[in-house]
């Protein structure tokens, strides 16, 4: 029996329901062909997901932060003048301002890179790239690897936010990076590594109100926190679920 | 945000099947939505991305949907995913601009597709862009569903519903779109 494409995707995107879900197993448990066609769909979905993760950790413009703080009246008011600002010469009125914007996607630029540099630069590095991902390592491997959430071993610079089994099927973790190179982000675990979806350095979290007191889990970023919210499959894992997903070195299947 | 960030606190208390739930009935029903979005914002910036295919307008496109969404918050049901209603939006902000832009669109996407890149994070900046460069190569609407549900994660039903197009054409697009990945991406002459 030839399995159509779509079926086989919608297997690997989890939309099959569980009969035809079923089946399929069975039917990759006979066909390597099959299996080897699942793997490549796979894969390239794992690939486009890494590729596009940095994107999530990058500080978002200020502007669009205002937007949301502005009382709603303004923000009305905002739109129909951009409207009317742009109807005469569309293209021009929004483009007038693309020098500014560009600057400040620079300035942005500027402070991802700033911000990995630190992060490279701690003591040991703890974030490398592989095949066009970030993978933890050094200090914050071991971490995510040994520590349970909230108890992050003496001394430690790195600390688990909270493990949740992902829809993707593995298992993720939030951490968070103290001391010196602060930052927060969101690692899974694939291929047994652990791949950094989101990574995200406090942008002015409590600087000036004594962030060396703020736990680890709440100066998780909004980036951090959204993928969290986006990523997560039923509830976070309560402490027996962690030492159990531990034991299996964080692997989902037995 | 607060419900959720004193949640995250808890967290570390270990106080954590309540919690959980408390943070789901939050994102349901919390009047404060504009946190939600807020919390919102880089997925939304990666989606308008990928359809602008240019930075700065993504932000531009972004900007306009958040105020487009504030002044129709009322019309946001409770019951609706509010990433979904959000990258409705900002697809709708992109296809006003194209039209309004008409012909010229094309002297502006030219030069700049592909160029949107997470950048200086990755060493090996060249697999990434051969990532991005791929997605910039592909027709609008197949991007528009990969984006959604192999990017973004949405369910297909979701997807089908930003895109306004019934479940069959969403698959058909990304299986054609899913297609020319593959062989943009994979080395020529992998043995599958």
């Amino acid at each position: 029996m030839t399995i159509p494409d779509e079926t086989l995707m919608a297997y690997v995107d989890g939309e099959l329901d569980p009969g035809a879900s079923a089946d399929m197993e069975s039917a990759l448990r006979a066909d390597p062909a099959l299996r080897t066609r699942a793997a490549r769909y796979r894969d390239l979905r794992t690939r486009l997901e890494s590729a596009y993760a940095p994107e999530l950790a990058e500080p978002v413009p200020e502007r669009l932060v205002t937007v949301l703080r502005a009382p709603p009246r303004a923000a009305v008011t905002q739109e129909a003048r951009a409207r009317r600002e742009s109807a005469p010469a569309r293209r021009k009125g929004w483009r007038s301002t693309g020098v500014r914007w560009t600057s400040m996607a620079a300035g942005v630029l500027l402070a991802v890179a700033a911000g990995v540099f630190l992060w490279r630069s701690s003591q040991s590095v703890m974030i490398r790239a592989a095949d066009g991902a970030l993978v933890a390592s050094g200090a914050l491997a071991r971490g995510l690897s040994e520590d349970l959430a909230g108890e992050s071993a003496p001394f430690s610079k790195v600390s688990i936010g909270l493990s949740f089994l992902a829809k993707s099927g593995n298992y993720c973790r939030t951490f968070s990076i103290a001391h010196g190179a602060e930052g927060s982000g969101l690692a899974c675990r694939r291929n047994g590594e652990w791949r950094i979806g989101v990574l995200s350095k406090p942008e002015g979290v409590g600087q000036s109100e004594g962030s060396q007191y703020r736990t680890a889990g709440s100066s998780l970023p909004p980036a951090v926190l959204s993928a969290v919210q986006s990523q997560i499959s039923g509830d976070p894992l309560d402490r027996a679920a962690e030492i159990a997903a531990r034991g299996r070195g964080w692997r989902v299947d037995p | 945000m607060s419900d959720i960030i004193s949640w995250f606190d808890k967290m570390n208390g270990r106080n954590v099947t309540y919690q959980a739930s408390h943070l789901m009935n939050t994102i349901g029903t919390s009047e404060n939505v504009r946190d939600q979005v807020a919390a919102l914002l880089p997925r939304l910036r990666r989606f308008a991305r990928n359809l602008t295919r240019n930075r700065d307008d993504a932000d531009d496109v972004v900007q306009i949907a958040l105020e487009r969404a504030l002044s129709r918050l009322d019309q946001w049901r409770r019951d609706a995913r509010l990433d979904s209603w959000m990258f409705k939006i900002v697809r709708n902000v992109w296809i006003d601009e194209l039209r309004s832009r008409g012909r010229q669109s094309k002297i502006f996407l030219g030069p700049e597709a592909g160029e949107n890149v997470g950048g200086a994070l990755i060493e090996r900046e060249s697999e990434l862009l051969s990532v991005q460069a791929a997605m910039a190569r592909l027709p609008e609407d197949q991007r528009a569903a990969i984006s959604l549900v192999l990017i973004e994660g949405l369910p297909y039903k979701e997807a089908a519903e930003v895109l306004e197009i019934p479940i069959g054409t969403l698959t058909s697009r990304l299986a054609r779109g899913r297609e020319v990945l593959q062989r943009l991406l994979e080395p020529p002459g992998d043995p599958t």
